[in-house]
């Protein structure tokens, strides 16, 4: 966890510190050392479950995390692409082999299964949905590939920010072979996957488990669909409101220039013509932002968008919905 | 087991995304992190300020280089060699109430990267040595700093201590047949001047034990490899057609490779700051996520009771930082240092044979300075080439 640049931040925080108060707060020893302790703890009881994923297809080494007794493995879509076959080796160098199965690349989300029979040793699943910045996670995975010196590398941090979608972004630094491997929360149940990083040391994302579940029949059935897509704002997963913005205003206002029919925006009575100001509150500063400010949330999420129609200002409810679903929608 | 060399590499967010620290996040996102840290900032103060007694900062050419971390009877210092190792000046050392020695170096530990210094003007708290054993994966780490008010850092045990030395692991000489199926591992080939070969082990042979241990996978025989040394000999039972035999096999060193750099990880590894000249080869070290500067690294490292487990020795990359534990210190202590003259400085990344190894002193003060400017410059253009090749590669 980094904690330089705290002492620039006092003064702001300070007059925020109220309502925005960390999730879990840390104020004594007694906390940070139940922290701790809860940390050690998580780490004895999921390392045995955390798999070196290895293609000798491809010839590469990431990682992934087992979450049943059959030997199901949840892994990054990008490290079992174009395997359909992978050996998989345990952090004590026992080896066996898994049937890659399917992946939503959208989400980065990748099925295996280990074909021989188990038990196996497994991690149960946590919610990913409910997290918010300042909750402890601890991440895991077989860093710059399996090495049978070592055991996969522990990171402790908390959450940074949501989104985009189902993704999240932590302080747990990640590095090459850190794909697949497994993010926690302090009860060792598994939240995330481990997916990509930023220039910066607090730009760690992780796909969420709760994009899984949603998936999770196609994936096991071996269906593999999306698209690999880091940027949030063409990820074809993205929640959108359904219009096509006119040119920003310089005061950051996006005018409505075309309402999509059968879109949330269509729905909600948005008009071409309004101004959009902002998002759940949040001031819309150009198209850039307003899209940013949307990809933070998922499909089926409601938003209040801040409308100004002629000199009024009014607020509008709507439900985001799936990119990729308004576009099937529209073929019908 | 050359497949294993390449890693699934983690997507690297684009550039325009990069240039926020965390684009999507929100303005009370940052701030409930920012109080969070505060929060955690407090709490680790007072930890650490028993050992900052027992830390100094290190300069060097009018620059503040490493932390030290202060021995013997308050007169000594322990620093990383490398951040030293080129000074133009003498070194000084400074203490948390801007008390200043002067500092000659007395001796080098060059496998740990680890200078003795002799300080003069001054004398310091010599640190205590935790007697616990290690602490385990998970426990919290709290870097001292010489301010007793700022720590450096928390981190927390990612990896418990092993040798990072390629000398002390050791190898058979074998290739094994990845696709063999059966009961034991299967040579596929024998390296020419390694152990196996010069035992008659041959291709096809079928290993099955090692000193009385079955192995049934290429791993699991590497990690019964990890438990001896180069120079040991094991007795190795296997079978070849319908025969099985016995044979006593002399285990030598990791042969050496050309080293080539795999250009998008080494990015990787510098992405989010500057990273130690030498971060790699420890005998004996401890691996963190404690985010250093290289600067921050050779003071004492805390356990939350206060107790100084070791010292921090390298920021290696994105991920790492290395702790040397007390124990092994202490044992490293009870040897004699060599002389500075005589320790070269160890290969970055610990390759060995990649490049030559720079002379340290004596030296004339020009032809340093220049040897710097030029190392410098070299890693700067390295830096770019892997950006280069890597956006090639996306």
């Amino acid at each position: 966890m980094k904690i330089s640049g705290i002492l620039q931040g006092i003064g702001l925080s300070a007059l925020l510190m109220g309502p925005l108060a960390a999730r879990e707060s840390v104020t004594s020893l007694q906390d940070l050392a139940a922290l701790e302790t809860r940390t050690t703890a998580v780490v004895k009881q999921v390392m045995p479950a955390t798999v070196a994923i290895i293609s000798s297809a491809t010839g590469a080494s990431g990682s992934g995390v087992i979450v049943d007794e059959e030997g199901l493995i949840l892994t990054a879509a990008h490290v079992t692409d174009g395997a359909e076959e992978v050996d998989i080796v345990f952090p004590d160098g026992k080896q066996t082999q898994a049937k890659v199965l399917g992946s939503n690349y959208s989400k980065d989300a990748g099925m295996a299964r280990i074909v021989d029979d188990g038990p196996w040793p497994h991690v149960a699943l946590g919610e990913s949905g409910t997290l918010k910045a300042g909750d402890w996670v601890i991440a895991m995975g077989h860093s710059e590939g399996y090495d049978p010196a070592r055991t996969p590398p522990v990171r402790f941090g908390r959450v940074v920010s949501e989104g985009p979608g189902n993704f999240m972004t932590t302080d747990c630094t990640l590095i090459g072979g850190d794909s697949g491997g497994p993010l926690f929360d302090l009860e060792g149940k598994l939240v995330g996957i481990n997916s990509s990083i930023g220039e910066t040391l607090d730009n760690n994302n992780h796909a969420g488990i709760d994009g899984f579940k949603e998936d999770w029949k196609r994936m096991l059935a071996g269906e593999s669909w999306g698209e690999l897509q880091l940027n949030p704002l063409t990820n074809p997963e993205r929640p959108v409101i359904g219009i096509m913005m006119g040119r920003e205003l310089r005061d950051g206002g996006v005018p409505v220039e075309q309402v999509t029919p059968r879109s949330p925006a269509a729905k909600a009575g948005i008009r071409p013509g309004d101004i959009i100001r902002s998002v759940d509150g949040e001031r819309v500063r150009g198209g850039r932002s307003l899209g940013m400010l949307l990809a933070k949330y998922s499909a089926g999420d409601t938003v209040k968008i801040g409308l100004q129609r002629g000199r009024e200002m009014t607020e509008l409810s709507l439900e985001l919905m799936r990119m990729d679903q308004l576009a099937e929608e529209l073929k019908r | 087991m050359k497949g294993m060399r390449s890693i699934v590499m983690l997507m690297v967010l684009a550039g325009g995304l990069a240039a926020q620290d965390v684009p999507l996040q929100r303005a009370e996102e940052r701030e409930a992190t920012r109080l969070q840290s505060r929060e955690v900032f407090d709490v680790i103060r007072p930890v650490a300020r028993g050992a900052s007694a027992s830390t100094v900062w290190v300069w060097a050419d009018q620059r503040q280089v490493a932390m030290g971390t202060v021995v013997g009877d308050g007169d000594k210092v322990l620093t990383k060699w490398s951040e030293i190792a080129f000074s133009r000046t003498p070194v000084q050392v400074v203490g948390g109430d801007r008390r200043t020695a002067t500092a000659t170096v007395l001796g080098v530990y060059k496998d740990d990267d680890v200078a003795l210094l002799q300080l003069e003007g001054a004398r310091f708290t010599p640190v205590r040595w935790s007697i616990d054993p290690t602490p385990d994966l998970g426990r919290f780490l709290v870097a001292a700093n010489a301010d007793a008010n700022s720590p450096l850092g928390i981190g927390v045990v990612a990896v418990a201590e092993r040798t990072l030395r390629d000398s002390d692991q050791a190898f058979i000489g074998i290739t094994l047949d990845p696709s063999f199926d059966g009961e034991g591992v299967k040579i596929l080939e024998t390296s020419p001047d390694g152990g196996a070969r010069e035992a008659n082990l041959r291709k096809g042979d079928v290993i099955l034990e090692v000193d009385g241990k079955s192995v049934t996978s290429p791993f699991e025989l590497r990690n019964a490899l990890l438990n001896y040394s180069p120079g040991d000999e094991i007795g190795v039972t296997y079978r070849r057609r319908d025969d099985s035999g016995t044979a006593r096999v002399l285990l030598t060193g990791r042969p050496e490779f050309p080293g080539i750099p795999e250009g998008r990880l080494r990015t990787m590894r510098r992405m989010g700051g500057p990273i130690s000249l030498v971060g790699d080869g420890f005998p004996m070290a401890l691996q963190t996520d404690m985010q250093l500067k290289p600067r921050e690294c050779g003071g004492p490292v805390v356990d939350l009771d206060g107790e100084v487990i070791g010292m921090t020795i390298a920021r290696t990359d994105r991920t790492r930082s290395f702790v040397l534990p007390a124990a092994h210190l202490q044992a490293m202590l009870a040897q004699e240092p060599i002389d500075p003259t005589l320790a070269q400085l160890p290969q970055e990344g610990g390759v060995q044979g990649a490049r030559a190894g720079a002379q340290a002193v004596p030296m004339n003060p020009r032809s340093a300075g220049r040897l710097r400017n030029h190392l410098e410059e070299m890693s700067r253009f390295l830096k770019r080439l892997d950006r280069e090749m890597g956006s090639i590669g996306e």
